[in-house]
């Protein structure tokens, strides 16, 4: 079951094409139940994670000048 | 077993979903995963139970039981640790539920969410309780999981993960339900809080119910969201159209929450749907509907479990799958049938102690379901919690009061104890409630009474209680009552108390003095009161056919969803002989109430009049499959079948039936007035029969030695629940009243026969004695009718199963009391003492007499 938590999920559209999941996540994403939450988190942690490090890039980078 | 016809069965809960709002929305086309299961199954209203309170209601619908038979009576309980109150808890519940009686058959369920499941039940499957979704801290603070909460305890940190937070929540989610969500003060306005825990919280469960459908093997899911509720209680008030109290700028905000949590109620019951796979029996309900229109209270009373006034009496109810019928309307499903269908479609029996039924005439095939005592005696593992850890909260708040009082243990603090009282008040309340509901009214006035007694001021208390009365036409208790609960409002009358008064002037069959109190009652408060219903009645017992219509008409008005009113109308148009607007007056009450035999009944009748014998006989069969006891349908039946559709063999089939019926014995006295009906009353009592009288009317010049009547037996015309409590007794009916006699008992009558002139000449005199007529002013046209009357009675009496008759000569009784009551004797089965009964004779009383 942990894994579930892990593992990368990917969301299709009705017609098999990859869906891109929004950050701000979306209610589809709630309604398709626990993958739809799993993968909207894993969004938001990704999204943050780079957010954190372009911070830290910035302040690096302010810092060398 | 019985025939297995459903694989898997998926159950989802909504909460308080109702058509009205469900229906609009499918037509235009925004609820299609709904619509689509709703075109492909059966569909219908589900009748709900008093109180809605739904953790009572979601028990019923797991148990198939009313909630005195169940144990879960309120929302909350008292801690049977006596250190206060919680939640109401699955181990407070007495009896197995679904999905025990499917771990003693090795089969998988699992359930989520379900009120109330804490602490999580060890079944084989996963459980996980009602107390798993809601946060309580902000998502900076630590969200902990109560113990309990997840069965197989293992998976709970799993499912502990997978809960959403409202503060994960943004704006993506909340614009749908509130597009100018970004113009509300947070600080000022707590709805939009309210909002996102509730999207969080239904959010969570389908979460859980996802997994569980994708990952895990089953033979039963068992899923319940409460959304739909709390969408409603937040924000039906601004659900259009419009209510006059609600400002423009809040309606403009909060206008499409209702609709939105609908439509998000659709898009998971499609990904719901998709796991479950085809095959699955599915069957969406909800515990009762929510009033989406004029039938919005404006202002609830402030008193425990007010909003549940805001519930409609129907919830929803739709069942789709294998070996069940397409696109149909079932009627007459109740909540608590869910359990005994679901048994049966999985060949299991049901428990006679149900109080459900199998809801058969959803499937294709004609099945008969099995059935078994009760679930409850059967040994297995059940998967119930071990018996140690179940318990009776109530009987544990008394020991504990026990132990104090005895100085065994410390009392708890005021406020604790307060707390605890008020509970167990509250939740006596709801079962006297539940007990009435299931017609078990003498259970709920011992409740009731010690709650009044002990709570005077709680008036809704002695209501109640003055209604259980009512209910079983109780007239002088229910004016005792009444009579307190003034002196507790200072010697003010609640509108409530007059309409009761009212009702029970009906019963009294004083339906004039009723229709004076109404029509008062109307006039001093048009706004507050609606008496429609109580004035049609008043209309038609007086067979002011017109007015009748018009109370109705105006009831219908004002809820055109209100069966009685469209069966009241009908009997209005039936009466006056306008039988195709009858016919759809009936309709129309069978199509909103289903189960409702007596529009049933008055359908046959109407369609007995238009000579659509067919149609006829069908209605007359289907009042009898609600109520076999209305012999007088059967009597309809076995003329309908002998005379018009040439049947003879069902008609006799009905007519064994009619015996089987009979409820027992009454031994009447009839005659005309004045034909020695009191005298032979009161050779009886002194033969030895038990009377049935209520001793009002007290002994005078006409009568000296009494007159042996019961009040209630004047208004059998209109009431006939009285007849039940006259079994094995003797009772005096005059002649007029004996065609109303109830068809399911069984009658001996002793018709008094005495020679005309005499009668009339007697009852002149009392009339005169009386001073209602004048010595010379003899009224001879009352000959005719009486005459008619008793030709009648020669012919229609011999021919009714359940009555026979002996015509005693009141000259005989007089002149030799012996050998007339010997007759009499030998007829009511040679138990009485004639002798002591002949001494009842007084010729001197014999003062009319003819030359003849």
């Amino acid at each position: 079951m942990e894994k579930k938590q892990a593992q990368k999920i990917a969301i299709t559209t009705p017609d098999g094409k990859p869906f891109k999941i929004p950050v701000e996540g979306s209610l589809g994403l709630l309604a398709l139940g626990y993958k739809g939450v799993i993968a909207w988190r894993q969004v938001r942690r990704q999204y943050q994670k780079a957010r954190e490090a372009n911070k830290q890039q910035t302040e690096n980078n302010q810092t060398d000048n | 077993m019985g025939k297995r016809i459903a694989k898997k069965v998926l159950l989802i809960g909504w909460d308080a979903a109702d058509w009205k709002v469900i229906s609009p929305l499918m037509d235009a086309g925004h609820m299609p995963t709904l619509e689509k299961l709703v075109n492909g199954g059966v569909m219908g209203n589900f009748a709900t139970l008093d109180p809605p309170l739904s953790p009572t209601l979601w028990t019923s619908i797991s148990t198939g039981k009313r909630p005195y038979k169940h144990g879960i009576i309120g929302f909350t309980e008292p801690d049977p640790s006596g250190k206060g109150i919680r939640p109401a808890y699955i181990t407070s519940r007495k009896v197995k539920a679904i999905w025990n009686i499917f771990n003693q058959h090795d089969m998988k369920s699992h359930v989520v969410g379900w009120w109330p499941s804490h602490p999580a039940e060890p079944i084989n499957g996963t459980m996980i309780s009602n107390l798993y979704q809601r946060a309580t801290k902000p998502m900076n603070e630590p969200w902990p999981m109560l113990d309990g909460t997840v069965h197989p305890a293992e998976k709970a940190d799993f499912y502990k993960k997978l809960r959403i937070h409202p503060g994960e929540l943004t704006a993506a989610h909340i614009m749908p339900f509130i597009p100018d969500a970004a113009k509300i003060d947070q600080e000022k306005d707590k709805r939009l809080g309210m909002l996102t825990k509730v999207i969080a919280d239904c959010s969570t469960i389908h979460a859980a119910a996802t997994y569980i459908l994708e990952n895990e093997e089953w033979d039963f899911v068992g899923v319940y969201y409460d959304a739909i509720d709390h969408f409603c209680h937040g924000f039906m008030k601004f659900h259009p159209p419009q209510m006059p109290m609600v400002p423009d700028d809040l309606f403009n905000l909060y206008k499409d929450v209702v609709i939105s949590g609908y439509k998000y109620h659709d898009m998971m019951l499609e990904r719901l749907l998709q796991l479950a796979g085809p095959d699955v029996t599915v069957m969406l309900i909800s515990d009762h509907g929510f009033h989406p229109d004029h039938l919005r209270p404006i202002e609830l009373p402030k008193e425990p479990a007010a909003p549940a006034l805001e519930h409609s009496p129907y919830g929803i109810f739709v069942l789709n799958g294998p070996g069940i019928k397409k696109d149909e309307r079932i009627y007459g499903a109740s909540i608590l049938d869910v359990t005994p269908t679901i048994l049966t479609m999985f060949g299991l029996p049901i428990g006679a102690d149900m109080d459900g039924n199998v809801l058969v005439n959803a499937f294709e095939e004609s099945i008969i379901p099995d059935k078994i005592d009760s679930w409850d005696d059967i040994p297995g593992n059940s998967g119930e919690h071990p018996k140690d850890k179940q318990e009776d909260p109530y009987a544990a708040a008394e020991a504990m009061e026990q132990l104090i009082e005895l100085g065994y243990i410390e009392r708890p603090s005021e406020n604790i104890e307060k707390a605890i009282k008020s509970t167990v008040n509250e939740n006596n309340y709801y079962l006297a409630r539940s007990y009435m509901n299931g017609r078990k009214y003498n259970e709920a006035i011992e409740i009731l009474t010690k709650l009044f007694e002990e709570n005077p001021s709680t008036t809704r208390y002695g209501m109640r209680l003055a209604h259980a009365y009512q209910s079983i036409n109780k007239v002088a208790e229910t004016r005792d009552v009444l009579s307190k609960l003034k002196d507790v409002q200072q010697g003010r009358e609640s509108i409530s108390m007059k309409i009761m008064e009212g009702n029970l002037l009906l019963i009294e069959n004083r339906p004039k003095d009723a229709m004076t109190l109404f029509e008062q009652i109307e006039k001093d408060m048009p706004s507050v009161a609606r008496v429609n219903m109580q004035l049609g009645r008043c209309y038609l017992a007086l067979k002011k056919w017109k007015k009748a219509e018009t109370a109705f008409l105006n009831e219908l008005e004002h809820d055109p969803g209100n069966s009685a009113a469209h069966h009241g109308l009908g009997v209005t148009h039936l009466r006056r002989k306008n039988f195709e607007e009858a016919v759809d007056c009936f309709l129309n009450a069978v199509g909103l109430t289903y189960f409702f035999p007596f529009a049933h009944y008055h359908l046959g009748e109407a369609l007995y009049y238009m000579q659509e014998y067919e149609r006829s006989a069908e209605a007359f069969e289907v009042c009898l499959k609600m109520a076999p006891g209305i012999n007088k349908a059967r009597q309809m039946l076995t003329t309908i079948y002998n005379d018009h559709l040439k049947k003879p063999e069902i008609a006799e089939d009905h007519k064994a039936k009619i015996q089987e019926y009979f409820k027992g014995d009454i031994v009447i006295v009839s005659g005309l007035p004045r034909s020695g009906t009191s005298m032979m009353m009161q050779m009886m009592d002194k033969g030895g029969l038990d009377i049935f009288t209520d001793g009002i009317r007290q002994p005078d010049e006409n009568n000296p030695k009494g007159y042996y009547e019961h009040e209630l037996v004047k208004s059998l015309a209109r009431n006939k629940n009285w007849v039940k409590d006259a079994m094995g007794k003797c009772v005096k009916v005059i002649s007029q009243l004996l065609f109303e006699l109830p068809a399911n008992y069984k009658y001996k009558i002793i018709f008094m026969e005495r020679d005309l002139d005499e009668v009339i000449q007697s009852q002149h005199k009392m009339l005169v004695r009386d001073g209602k007529a004048k010595e010379d002013a003899l009224n001879i046209r009352v000959l005719n009718v009486f005459k008619q009357n008793l030709e009648r009675i020669h012919t229609w009496v011999p021919a009714q199963q359940n009555m026979e008759i002996l015509f005693v000569s009141h000259r005989n009784l007089v002149n030799d009391p012996m050998s007339e009551l010997q007759k009499v004797n030998a007829f009511l089965g040679n138990t009485l003492n004639i002798e002591e009964m002949a001494k009842v004779v007084d010729k001197s009383l014999h003062r009319e007499k003819s030359a003849k």
